[in-house]
């Protein structure tokens, strides 16, 4: 057995709020040091906090490899362009019994799956809303209401679920979503609204109000390449609302009445069948003058007084085809392939062109909807399989839908690391991250970046994962190479072992002890009648560090925290009967034996 | 008090300078992030989807708290 166990000192008192700032020595000019001392003392009550924070909010939350990211093409997407939820169509959709129109997209869970009736209404919260206008503040009759659902735990690149409901001649509206981060969009004919944000958890209900204020209507034409009209494209500004979506006509001009004029650059989004994404970035003031901003330097803003008039070009789709096979020619059982490129949207802003799908029987696979002027790196995870990348270059030249066949593609036998982070008393470690960064260094390979290409690949050599609620962790799809571990809380790792992995192996004898002087928050969280068990226990710094549960006892225990900070602590009572959790909050430092009392 | 508080400013001011190099940041906000630039002399607010990636080089200004996180990509900084 494996420990690595440091011999340095816990810290008898807590440390000097100055400590950070010795940090700051070994890399800032002295001159800025003195002058930031000076900043210190005039403040001495605040302690500095870092910027970094490390995954999401959950237990057992498997930490994607940055290699993993969200993919443009998002179901809820693909349902909008088929039904453009235009205030006309929405009332064909199904009816929910509290609802005067429903429609969910990306909701498996909601859509019949295999949760029990029981489970799923345990991950449901309700959420009850009223939409007026900015104009009296009327009630909005009959306003559409986009309702977009992350749940807490899921992948990074999952889409949200969404769902469109209507209000009703009061302007009143209520829907059971899933549990999670809800983003609430609500338009009328001529109006639309800044977004609202609200956390759920299961069975909380939520209260929303939404105000309307007249939009911008901005019309345009779409082309082909060759300066052709496209028809059926759909227009969205997908920054602001998901599903308000409108279509060119066969002249491939289009009308949107809704752009939320005099508030923040939005996202316009063209998609069409046989081209790829095109995103470009839009500004409507609220005098009516208007400005289409340039994708790379040296290219000129559109501008304009009038109502906004854009010109838009498509560029050709480009899918990618091949085969997977094992040493002896076999196909995996069960592969992903994915593919991902950067595209300027503006001269230093890069937005991803992606897309995924699951290999077929016979190992074969073909992506379609990417651009095809911008360069994709292609991920391929196959279970049992080492992961596997390879580069798709551009073709800038291309003038229609163009394939790329990238042939068989050979899978080696994964290696994998199974191990268990316990802290400096011995005890497990729930929900902290751990990486394996390949050390070898010639994967990284020069990328193009012409034209809007933005070249950005993330290094494929980091992958990462969570230790679950006894501490222990998995990272499978290893190639034989060697590796870096790491574990990592906040943004410094508290401790590092170099791996040397032989092809097939399975290392399971992993034991990472954190260093002593890695601090362990230890607290209580109890409401009038005593220790609370089963409350969720969410600490935050520049957002979500952890996430842990009570045991039977009331108590929780965070492990690895960071000495020089301060952290928020939230704590959330079980759902109950009618009405929302109690909470609790308190700032927190590592060494603190906090007990929260939760009120309503 | 007043001088005091102007070197504070002056102190933060050069630290961030001097901190916050050319660097790249993704959006990781399930419902999108904001950042901050400068259009014509005035501050203009601008809308991420989750995934997107500002390079903090051209005046950029991207906040931890808005769902913005520091990332390693195999590209130099200048080229985004």
């Amino acid at each position: 057995m494996n420990v690595n166990r440091e011999a340095a000192p816990r810290p008898e008192e807590p440390p000097n709020p100055l400590s950070l700032l010795r940090q700051l020595v070994r890399v800032e000019a002295l001159f800025v040091v003195v002058l930031v001392l000076v900043a210190v003392a005039s403040f001495s009550e605040r302690r500095p906090e870092r910027s970094d924070v490390n995954g999401p909010a959950s237990a057992k939350l498997d930490e994607p490899p940055p290699r993993r990211l969200p993919m443009e093409g998002a179901p809820g997407l693909l349902v909008a362009r088929d039904e453009p939820p235009t205030p006309e169509t929405s009332a064909r959709v199904a009816v929910a019994p509290d609802e005067e129109a429903t429609e969910r997209a990306g909701a498996p869970a909601l859509a019949g799956s295999v949760d029990s009736p029981r489970r799923l209404q345990a991950s449901l919260a309700t959420v009850v809303g009223r939409v007026r206008t900015t104009l009296g503040a009327r009630p909005a009759k009959r306003a559409s209401v986009e309702l977009s659902v992350w749940r807490a735990g899921a992948p990074f690149e999952a889409p949200p679920e969404l769902l469109l409901v209507r209000t009703d001649t009061d302007g009143n509206f209520r829907a059971q979503v899933g549990a999670g981060e809800l983003r609430a969009i609500a338009w009328t004919e001529a109006s639309t609204g800044a977004p609202t944000l609200l956390t759920l958890a299961p069975g909380e209900t939520g209260e929303l109000e939404l105000v309307l204020a007249p939009a911008a209507p901005v019309g345009g034409r779409v082309l082909d390449p060759a300066g052709r009209p496209v028809a059926g494209a759909a227009i969205s500004f997908w920054t602001h609302a998901e599903r308000d979506v409108v279509h060119t006509a066969t002249d491939g001009t289009f009308l949107h009445p809704r752009f939320p004029a005099g508030e923040l650059l939005q996202q316009v989004r063209v998609t069409a069948d046989g081209f790829g994404a095109t995103v470009r970035y839009l500004d409507v003031d609220e005098d009516g003058s208007w400005e289409l901003a340039p994708r790379a330097a040296g290219e000129a803003p559109l501008r304009g007084t009038d109502a906004p008039w854009l010109e838009l070009v498509l560029v050709p789709e480009l899918a990618v085809t091949g085969r997977l096979a094992s040493s002896t020619g076999a196909p995996p059982v069960v592969a992903d392939v994915r593919a991902e490129g950067y595209v300027h949207v503006l001269p230093d802003v890069a937005s991803l062109d992606a897309a995924s799908v699951r290999v077929a029987r016979d190992g074969s696979f073909r992506i379609e909807g990417l651009r095809s002027d911008v360069s994709h790196a292609l991920f391929v995870e196959a279970t049992g399989f080492a992961r596997l990348a390879l580069e798709v270059p551009a073709f800038p030249d291309v003038v229609e839908f163009h394939v790329v066949e990238v042939g068989t593609l050979q899978l080696e036998p994964e290696t994998s690391v199974v191990g268990v982070v316990i802290d400096g008393e011995g005890r497990p470690v729930v929900d902290i991250a751990v990486e394996l960064e390949l050390r070898a260094t010639d994967e990284a390979s020069a990328h193009s970046s012409d034209g809007l290409d933005a070249g950005v690949r993330f290094e494929s050599r980091t992958l990462a994962t969570r230790t679950d609620g006894a501490g222990t962790f998995v990272i499978d799809g290893l190639t034989a190479d060697a590796w870096t571990l790491r574990v990592r809380r906040d943004r410094d790792a508290l401790l590092e072992r170099e791996l040397e992995l032989v092809p097939g192996e399975a290392r399971r004898d992993l034991v990472l002890a954190l260093p002593v002087e890695a601090l362990v928050l230890i607290g209580e969280v109890h409401d009038a009648t005593g220790a609370v068990a089963g409350a969720e226990v969410a600490l935050k710094r520049f957002g979500d560090v952890t996430s842990v549960v009570t045991d039977e006892l009331g108590r929780f225990r965070i492990a690895g925290l960071d000495a020089e900070a301060a952290y928020e602590v939230v704590a959330r009572g079980p759902a109950r009967d009618g009405g929302s959790p109690a909470r609790a909050h308190s700032l927190v430092w590592g060494w603190d034996r906090p007990t929260l009392r939760l009120s309503d | 008090m007043k001088i005091i508080r102007l070197i504070v400013a002056i102190a933060v001011i050069a630290t961030m300078g001097l901190t916050t190099h050319a660097e790249q940041h993704q959006c990781h906000n399930a419902s999108g992030c904001t950042a901050t630039t400068t259009s014509n002399g005035k501050p203009k607010i601008v809308v991420f989807r989750r995934g997107d990636i500002v390079n903090t080089s051209s005046g950029w200004i991207v906040n931890p708290k808005n769902g913005w996180r520091k990332i390693q990509t195999s590209t130099q900084p200048t080229e985004l």
